[in-house]
């Protein structure tokens, strides 16, 4: 009985307390104690019922609603309010919100990808604790030198006093190195590292991720070699055992010990470096004239960048004081960030200036469709205000539309944007530099949310005021019909003209830049890059002496030769493109010696050892004399061929051929302490462009590999050139092949195509205009449409007065003029406006260009001229449609 | 007047609960609410009401611990919050303006 009892008054309770059976038992419990109330006044038959009644209300008591307008906050429920009316409005007009929302997700995707980039490359801190602090440290030579070098190596001597005499700066220096590697016996693998000053990983400030780094005692001559491994060459080569550290490898032939392990993105002094070794430290205090040494700084905690530069500039004027040597030319110090950005700076300043500037005319372009549909909407504004709803509220609500529009076109152009990041940056042919900091993370969230809030309020700002202050000051009228311009019209046409003077200079930004593209593919390189091929070898280091290398090429080159499908092989320590050849000091036969500090000015040229065949391999052209023959060997008299820039600067009207040069041997005491042989100039071959297509000519020496007049240059790093019919792997197998056979502790790598070094010395500028055309086809489009929607609101908006002009008798051709001259007006504003901003833009990216003029006014006249082709384009069709107003069916439409 | 709309029920629960202070559970606001009105209510529409008040945020309830004494059982006790007692305060304010706005002398 008890338990039926009890299961009776739990349902009951569970019931009442709809499901919640503590609550149903307290609300029965209430029931009870008011029943025994009224028992004691009414007796229990009328009690009972009372009581039974109660439970009846209880159980059958309404839910209350969902959402009951809570009294919490009253901005946030009109908020909530207006944010819902606003997703009614956007859902209300689908095309309309569609079409925002898609012009502004393009826009957003292009912004955020431009501003990922550029905030990889400029803003984002460097991945090293304190890495603002961060220098690099730079000599400089300054034309009052004799020389003009903005980016110079250091001497010894001169790294050495900068370090003891600075009080604000720490030092340390580095030298990039190719080295080949090889550990218990396995194949040579060339690699990238650098020998470095153990000062560089406390400067940087990253500890080992394994063992120690390099010490102090380490950087002395004499120290037995040592090496620290990064952490991709650690975990590739050696599997990343923890037993690695104390093993033996041999670099160069030399045996090292490891002794550490470093982080991951240890990027020093580049994110290619995969091993370090100690650079020795050269106190020889007369090697001043001896740049060789790159350096980086880091300005001391309690100093900054502004006191380090001024203690800089004092010490160099002391130096140049007291040392001859030092006039015009001393160290120089800038943020590391910022020239690790290098040249890339202005051309991400300028993309991302473009990139904004296509944003602001979508965003122009959206507001005035958004405030041409307004105008519809003004019925429902008027109605809501006569309701009671502020202006206040009003522009509230239509920020929310901004918004909401903005939101969604954001989502979906952060997400375009996410796709196609890894796209962009790999369709950038040449190396980015930090391309590693380029990336998707939170910072990117940060802006994609900062992008799409001003975005959306920017787009609702103008209409919300423009469509509300109607109402507001009062005139009121519920419906336009009269066929006047209403006011907005005049903003429509302001905002048209903003988006058509930006869009204008933006295409002549984008042309001009495209122009100089088409010009530096055009430009003569010297050398024909198509079908030849660029093989990385490296001669045996060590042992080798140089007997043993030139035999080493000269038999690799003859059997390279003999493959099947070569044409032409040779070898060359500078391929044309790939890297700068490194220019020499070079004294000319009949010519004064100068001292050492005097004679920098006197004659530089490009120093670069070639082999026979390297410059039929290449496709050079040798205008005059002979190119270098298999007869120039060690033991006859050194010969060169020169290029027509040496011979015209350094012989001018002189036959060169026969001439004479040489090179000094070392410096002492500002003497030199003796001359190399005699080299007999024997050919002249054309320029070739071998830092970049848009860089002049400088003069170069090519002497004869197997003579090597200039010592310090052993020639066992080279790029073999060959022409051939087969692909790049096979030909890469079957060297490698043949160079081990004669050598086994040769290296092979880096086989391309020349004519990818063409195509990555050009890579900047096509990455440029191919972004800048993007952009500039963009914003043509849209302003354009904007045009578009401009007439044909206006046709549309006047199809009645068309149709009693038509009535009247005005023909067609006065009616197009009609609605065409209003467009005259906007369109005459603009072009001044706009090629005004073009020169301004242009003026800006002038070190860019090449072979273009700034004003070039070919390209001004053809962007208008585009522009004027595009908007009568765009007007052909609200046009006609006026021309072909009939005034009947206009006149009934009333 | 700013603030939720409060029905004439609604008002009288809310201001039963004001009254009652810490003794507002539904039975005693039935009680006094039948008592003062001179009309029956039913628990159920005592609680219709609770329940709608409390979605508005202008009451919340807590249930208290047994006491000992008669009927100390354990009960919710209802509270105004800070909006309810506004919601009141706002109520009675736009009373006593309209009452103001009535004795003023008619222009004209």
């Amino acid at each position: 009985m008890t338990s039926v009892r009890f299961r009776l008054t739990h349902l009951a309770a569970w019931v009442c307390g709809r499901g919640d059976v503590a609550h149903g038992q307290d609300l029965l419990a209430d029931v009870v104690e008011l029943y025994g109330d009224r028992r004691a006044d009414r007796g229990p038959l009328r009690a009972g019922a009372r009581a039974a009644w109660d439970v009846i209300t209880l159980v059958i008591r309404p839910a209350p609603p969902r959402s009951l307008p809570s009294a919490r906050s009253p901005l946030m429920r009109s908020l909530t309010d207006e944010a819902r009316q606003a997703w009614r409005a956007v859902r209300h007009r689908p095309l309309v919100s569609l079409s925002a929302a898609l012009m502004l997700a393009l826009g957003v995707a292009l912004t955020l990808l431009t501003l990922t980039v550029v905030d990889g490359v400029l803003i984002r801190p460097l991945p090293f604790p304190g890495g603002h602090r961060l220098l690099a440290v730079y000599d400089e030579f300054r034309p009052e030198s004799g020389l003009t070098f903005s980016r110079f190596a250091l001497s010894w001597p001169e790294y050495l006093d900068y370090e003891r005499q600075s009080q604000t700066v720490d030092l340390a220096a580095f030298a990039p190195a190719g080295l080949n590697l090889s550990a218990d016996g396995t194949g040579v693998e060339r690699l990238i590292g650098a020998r470095t000053t153990s000062s560089a990983f406390a400067l940087l400030g990253i500890a080992p991720a394994l063992g120690r780094v390099l010490t102090a005692a380490e950087d002395q001559p004499g120290a037995s070699c040592v090496a620290v491994l990064s952490h991709e060459l650690w975990r590739d080569r050696f599997d990343s055992a923890a037993g690695a550290v104390g093993r033996t490898i041999r670099v160069n032939g030399q045996a090292c010990e490891i002794v550490g392990v470093m982080p991951p993105r240890f990027e020093y002094p580049d994110e290619r470096a995969r091993i370090w070794l100690p650079l020795t430290i050269d106190r020889d205090p007369n090697i001043r004239g001896n740049h060789g040494i790159a350096a980086i700084g880091r300005v001391r905690d309690g100093s900054s960048y502004a006191a380090a530069d001024a203690e800089r500039a004092t010490l160099m004027t002391q130096w140049a004081g007291a040392d001859p040597h030092h006039k015009g030319h001393g160290i120089v110090i800038a943020p590391l960030a910022a020239d690790l950005a290098g040249d890339l700076r202005l051309p991400l300043r300028v993309l991302g200036t473009a990139v904004l500037l296509v944003l602001l005319i979508i965003v122009a372009n959206v507001s005035h469709l958004l405030l041409a549909h307004g105008e519809s909407r003004r019925r429902e504004l008027a109605v809501r205000q006569a309701l009671g709803a502020n202006r206040l509220r009003l522009v509230r609500q239509m920020m929310f539309e901004g918004l909401l529009l903005s939101a969604g076109g954001a989502a979906l152009g952060a997400f375009v944007a996410w796709l196609s990041l890894g796209p962009l940056i790999a369709a950038y042919p040449g190396t980015l530099p930090r391309a590693a900091s380029i990336m998707v993370d939170g910072r990117s969230i940060v802006m994609a949310v900062a992008v799409c809030a001003v975005v959306g309020l920017l787009v609702a700002a103008v209409p919300a005021l423009r469509l509300t202050k109607k109402i507001a000051t009062g005139t009121g009228e519920l419906a336009d019909r009269s066929g006047h311009a209403g006011l907005s019209v005049r903003t429509q046409r302001t905002l048209v003209a903003v988006e058509l003077a930006l869009s204008i200079s933006v295409t002549v930004a984008a042309l001009l830049l495209v122009q100089s593209f088409v010009r530096l593919q055009q430009t003569p390189l010297g050398f024909e890059p198509s079908g030849a091929i660029a093989v990385s070898v490296t001669a045996a280091s060590g042992a080798g002496t140089a007997g043993q290398v030139t035999a080493f090429y000269t038999d690799l080159l003859a059997r390279v030769r003999a493959e099947p499908g070569v044409g032409a092989a040779g070898a060359i320590s500078s391929v044309p493109l790939a890297g700068a050849p490194p220019p020499d000091l070079v004294m000319i036969d009949g010519h004064p010696i100068l001292p050492p500090s005097q004679s920098a000015a006197a004659a530089t040229a490009d120093y670069v050892m070639a082999t026979p065949g390297v410059l039929e391999a290449l496709g050079a052209r040798v205008v005059r004399g002979r190119a270098l023959a298999l007869s120039d060997t060690a033991v006859d008299a050194p010969v060169a061929v020169i290029n027509e820039t040496m011979a015209r600067l350094f012989w001018a009207g002189v036959d060169p051929i026969g001439r004479r040069v040489r090179y000094p041997d070392g410096v002492r005491d500002d003497q030199w302490t003796g001359f190399g042989p005699w080299v007999t100039i024997v050919g002249i071959v054309g320029d070739m462009r071998t830092i970049r297509p848009s860089d002049l000519p400088r003069p170069a020496i090519y002497v004869s590999h197997a003579q090597r007049p200039r010592p310090p240059y052993t020639g066992r790093a080279m790029g073999l050139v060959v022409r051939t019919s087969a692909d790049a792997p096979n030909l890469l197998t079957s060297v490698r092949t043949i160079a081990r056979e004669l050598d086994p502790q040769s290296a092979v790598t880096l086989v391309r195509p020349l004519s990818s070094f063409a195509d990555a010395a050009v890579a900047r500028p096509r990455f440029m205009s191919g972004l800048m055309a993007v952009f500039a086809g963009v914003s043509l489009v849209v302003a354009v449409l904007g045009v578009y929607g401009l007439v044909a609101y206006a046709v549309a908006r006047r199809t009645r007065e068309i149709g009693v002009r038509i009535a009247l008798g005005a023909t067609r051709p006065r009616i197009a003029r009609l609605v065409g001259a209003q467009l005259g007006l906007t369109v005459s504003a603009a072009l001044p406006a706009g090629l005004a901003g073009a020169a301004g833009l242009s003026t800006w990216i002038s070190s860019l260009l090449f072979g273009v003029a700034p004003f070039d006014a070919v390209t001004y006249v053809a962007v208008a001229g585009i522009l004027a082709l595009a908007v009568v384009a765009a007007i052909a069709v609200p046009v006609r449609r006026a021309m072909r107003v009939d005034p009947i069916i206009a006149l009934r439409v009333e | 007047m700013k603030g939720a709309y409060l029905g004439a029920f609604e008002e009288l629960v809310l201001l039963a609960v004001q009254a009652l202070d810490d003794h507002a559970y539904s039975a005693s606001l039935q009680r006094v609410l039948e008592r003062e009105t001179r009309r029956a209510i039913s628990l159920g529409a005592v609680h219709t009401v609770l329940e709608r008040l409390g979605a508005k945020g202008l009451l919340t309830s807590m249930v208290s611990e047994p006491i000992n004494e008669r009927g100390g059982r354990r009960r919710r006790i209802y509270v105004a919050t800070r909006e309810g007692r506004a919601a009141l305060k706002d109520i009675n304010a736009v009373r006593e303006r309209l009452a103001t706005i009535r004795m003023a002398p008619r222009r004209g």
